[in-house]
C-alpha cells in the first residue's frame, strides 16, 4: 500500500511501522520510548514538540501525523533529523476515521518513508 | 508569507497565533479553503486585503511609504463628516486602526517624506468601512 501526502521533509528511511491509536491525552514525551527506536510511528492524533523531540532522542526514523503545527514542522524540518508526512494539513486534528482504518492494520510491518516525495510505502 | 500580525490586525476577535499560522500555512500548501469557517472567510480576506487584492471591501488599508526610520510618519485626521473630530500621529514602521461608527473622513499628512499613494496628503470619505488600518512602512 502507498500513501502520499503532500507535506513532509526528510530522508528516505525504512523500518517497522509502530500504529499509535488516538489517546485520552495530548500527545507528550511519556508516550514514547526506547521500544520506538528505529520505527516509522503512525500517529493518529497530532504531536506535540516535545513528542517529537523525544522521538528524535529515541531514535525514531520516521513519523507520520494526521495533522502538525505549522511552527512545529518548520522547526523539525529544520533539524532535519527524520523523515515526516503530514496526512492532512496544518493544525491540531485526528486522523480521519478512513484513513485510520487503511493504515491501522500495517503494525509491525516493513515500511519506506519518503520524506522528500511525502510517500509512504508499507510491503 | 504573511504574519500573525498582519492577519490579526484585521479580526474581530482575539485569535491564538498558532491558529492563524496554521491557516496561512495551509493556505500557501494547499490554497484558500473551499468550505471555510466563518474565521477562516475573516482570515481570507485580511490576507486579500494586506496583499492589495481586495480593493472593494468592508476593509481599507492606506500604506504610507517613506525613508525615515524614526519620527512622525503621518499626521492623521478621523472625523464622522459631522463634528466628532479624532487627530492621530502615526510613527514609521507603526500603524493606527480605526474602527468607524458610520461616515468616515479621513485627511491624512505626510511627514518625513512619507507618501500615501504617492501624495503628501491625501483624504477618503464614505461609508461601510468596518475597519481601516493607516500604516506608515519604510522602504
Amino acid at each position: 500500500m502507498t500513501l502520499t501526502a503532500k507535506i513532509g521533509f526528510g530522508g528516505k528511511v525504512t523500518g517497522e511501522v509502530s500504529v499509535m491509536p488516538k489517546l485520552e491525552h495530548e500527545l507528550g514525551s511519556r508516550d514514547v520510548g526506547s521500544d520506538a527506536s528505529g520505527k516509522i510511528i503512525i500517529l493518529s492524533q497530532a504531536p506535540t514538540r516535545e513528542f517529537l523531540e523525544k522521538a528524535k532522542f529515541m531514535g525514531v526514523s520516521g513519523v507520520v501525523a494526521p495533522e502538525i503545527h505549522y511552527r512545529d514542522f518548520n522547526y523539525f524540518r529544520d533539524e532535519g533529523q527524520f523523515a515526516m508526512m503530514v496526512i492532512q494539513k496544518f493544525g491540531s486534528g485526528e486522523l480521519s476515521k478512513e484513513t485510520f482504518e487503511k493504515i491501522g492494520k500495517a503494525s509491525g510491518k516493513q515500511a519506506q518513508l519518503d520524506g522528500e516525495t511525502h510517500e509512504l510505502k508499507i510491503s | 508569507m504573511l504574519s500573525y500580525q498582519n492577519i490579526s490586525r484585521w479580526l474581530t476577535s482575539k485569535v491564538d497565533p498558532i491558529v492563524v499560522e496554521d491557516f496561512l500555512g495551509n493556505r500557501e500548501v494547499f490554497g484558500p479553503n473551499v468550505k471555510p469557517t466563518s474565521l477562516e472567510t475573516e482570515m481570507e480576506k485580511a490576507c486579500l486585503v494586506e496583499a492589495g487584492e481586495l480593493q472593494e471591501s468592508d476593509l481599507l488599508l492606506l500604506k504610507a511609504v517613506g525613508k525615515e526610520q524614526s519620527g512622525v510618519a503621518l499626521e492623521v485626521e478621523v472625523s464622522d463628516g459631522d463634528k466628532k473630530k479624532e487627530n492621530f500621529k502615526v510613527k514609521a514602521n507603526d500603524y493606527i486602526t480605526i474602527v468607524p461608527e458610520g461616515f468616515l473622513k479621513l485627511k491624512i499628512r505626510g511627514q518625513n517624506g512619507f507618501k500615501i499613494q504617492d501624495q503628501k496628503e491625501f483624504q477618503f470619505e464614505g461609508e461601510g468601512k468596518q475597519r481601516v488600518i493607516i500604516e506608515a512602512v519604510t522602504l
